[in-house]
């Protein structure tokens, strides 16, 4: 399966250029990523066909080549022939039909057998919320049923625009669950659009960058945004004040905790004993997680204190200071106020400890 | 009973006519980006403002003989189409048109674009989606058009005075049959259409104001 897709959409006097092929090899995620404000919903806009952009978009699967916007040829095809399904920020559910007949609204317009409407019903455990209201739901079970309704108008491409970006955090671990069973249950690519790191790092299969130099034009695997994330040169340098450390498992268990190794220093995680045990790992850690300290404290709750070197120092619009040290040939952030920085005296290529309070994510790599 | 029937034929045929009208109109001023937007409004906004004897006036002018209401009404042999029922209907239309166009506006501002738009993402076409989506999530703005829309329109009295002339069963409306009734003194006769009126008003406004509340509690407003 692959889109392509070569058109520039103006409104006013924003322009989005995209020249892009985004090729799912299986049925799979792909995470575009970009700050807010660079165009991602327009992007999206456009191949759904909400708005109507100058240039071509092609949908090819194993079958048959879908030509959806051909401007030269004056072919464009609308929103809804097209096979395409969109699960928006804010639910957007249908306020005026509860649980059900919201469901059945997707249904009903795309052919789909009773077999697919239970399954997608016990999947993603609406059976008890079938008679609700859409006002009554929270804001998690409102965006399971907003991603059942999509599921059930059976698209051929799932485009799902910040999912989790109003949910707060219990919820987005919920939804997140039935996000990631998308491409295996129902067989579908997916188009995934956040600005968040953490996202990106737990969903992408391949990550395609937006940003205001190249437009839409860069396909990552996220093992390479990682090194993105970390140079300075480039402009999602920082995005998200988190940074990305790569550790090496040594397969070692004491008190309850795994050792990891970032070169030669030794960071202890918590891991679950029976989980597979990858030979290096992929950590987030928040810039706010992160401490800093003029020698390694012994008296403190803090499991991890690594040892680095200052390498950038940079205040932030709101008066903080983001501190960039280098770790073996890594790179860690902190995230300090303006009074430690001076009552540490922070200087460049200064040693410090980097207390590290928990680490956001782990992923297997 | 003549003059009130042909008033209930009068508001009805409006109301119908105007919400027809009134829904591109109203989705065109709720959410086009439209430079020229202001003007549209302004214009039908206008008999808000107008005297209803200034608006009943150029009516008068343009439904004439030299008008291009006289030129349609010799279509079919007329000289022309004021002091006819059609007049009065066109009259009408224009006179109540802001009372349609405003709270269909609000209605579709408050709902946005977004709700027809996901509609059309699961496959529903623009009949579709208007059918099943727009038009029930803008009941209570449509029953607030039609019902001001249709009770503006029993209470004209300037714009039919200057259009309609006072012609028993074609435009004798009853806001103007009261004023006759008033002008010979038929005190009884006056009180009794007026009594009328005002039922049929205070019926109308309460169904406005009670719907209103309840689209507010199921969310919908």
């Amino acid at each position: 399966m692959n889109l392509e897709l070569g058109f520039e959409l103006k409104k006013g006097h924003f322009v989005l250029q995209a020249n892009i092929r985004i090729d799912w090899q299986q049925p799979s995620t792909h995470v575009i990523f970009g700050k807010s404000g660079i165009g991602k919903s327009h992007l999206l806009r456009s191949i759904c066909g909400l708005e109507n952009p100058n240039g071509v978009i092609t949908w090819q699967d194993d079958h048959h080549l879908d030509q959806w916007l051909e401007s030269e040829r004056r072919i464009s095809i609308p929103c809804h022939l097209r096979p395409v399904t969109m699960v928006f920020q804010d639910n957007q559910l249908f306020t005026h039909l509860n649980v059900e007949q919201n469901l059945r609204f997707a249904f009903d317009r795309a052919h789909a057998s009773e077999q697919d409407w239970q399954h997608c019903i016990e999947a993603l455990k609406l059976t008890k919320l079938l008679d609700h209201q859409v006002q009554q739901l929270s804001g998690g079970q409102a965006q399971r049923v907003a991603l059942a309704r999509a599921i059930l108008s059976k698209p051929k491409l799932l485009i799902l625009d910040e999912p989790l970006a109003s949910l707060d955090w219990q919820s987005k671990h919920d939804v997140m669950r039935y996000i990631k069973q998308l491409n295996h249950e129902w067989q579908l690519p997916v188009l995934y659009v956040t600005h968040d790191v953490n996202e990106v790092l737990t969903l992408a299969d391949q990550v395609i960058m937006l940003d205001e130099q190249n437009g839409v034009s860069l396909v990552h695997s996220p093992r390479s945004l990682i090194d993105v994330l970390q140079d300075e040169r480039h402009p999602f340098y920082g995005l998200g004040k988190s940074s990305i450390l790569i550790a090496d498992n040594n397969q070692q268990y004491q008190d309850g905790l795994y050792h990891c190794k970032i070169g030669e220093q030794i960071m202890r995680l918590p891991m679950n004993p029976n989980h597979r045990k990858p030979s290096q790992l992929r950590l987030c850690i928040a810039a706010s997680d992160v401490s800093l300290a003029l020698s390694a404290a012994t008296d403190s709750s803090i499991v991890n204190i690594l040892q680095g070197k200052v390498s950038r120092i940079e205040q932030t619009e709101t008066g903080q200071y983001l501190i960039q040290l280098k770790i073996e040939d890594q790179y860690l952030l902190s995230e300090i106020s303006q009074y430690s920085f001076e009552r540490l005296n922070i200087k460049m290529w200064q040693p410090l400890y980097a207390q590290i309070k928990g680490v956001a994510l782990q992923q297997a790599l | 009973m003549d003059a009130l029937l042909l008033t209930l034929k009068l508001a009805f045929f409006s109301t119908v006519i105007l919400i027809i009208i009134a829904t591109p109109l109203a989705w065109f001023l709720a959410h086009s980006r439209f430079k020229g937007k202001f003007l549209v409004e302004a214009i039908i906004a206008l008999p808000l403002v107008l005297p209803p004897t200034v608006l009943g006036f150029y009516l008068l002018i343009a439904l004439g003989p030299d008008g291009p209401g006289g030129f349609i009404a010799q279509l079919w042999g007329d000289r022309t189409l004021a002091f006819s029922f059609t007049g009065l209907l066109i009259g009408s239309i224009i006179y109540s048109l802001p009372f349609v166009v405003q709270p269909l506006q609000n209605g579709f501002s408050l709902i946005g674009k977004k709700p027809l738009e996901v509609a059309y993402t699961l496959n529903a076409s623009f009949y579709d989606a208007w059918r099943t989506i727009i038009f029930p999530l803008a009941k209570p703005a449509y029953i607030s058009a039609a019902t001001l829309g249709f009770a503006h329109t029993l209470g004209e009295f300037g714009v039919v005075l200057m259009i309609g002339g006072n012609i028993p069963g074609e435009t004798q409306v009853i806001s103007i049959k009261i004023f006759e009734q008033v002008e010979a003194l038929q005190y009884n006769d006056a009180h009794m259409l007026s009594a009328i009126l005002l039922g049929l008003s205070f019926m109308m406004l309460t169904a406005i104001y009670a719907t209103r509340k309840s689209a507010n509690k199921t969310g919908m407003l």
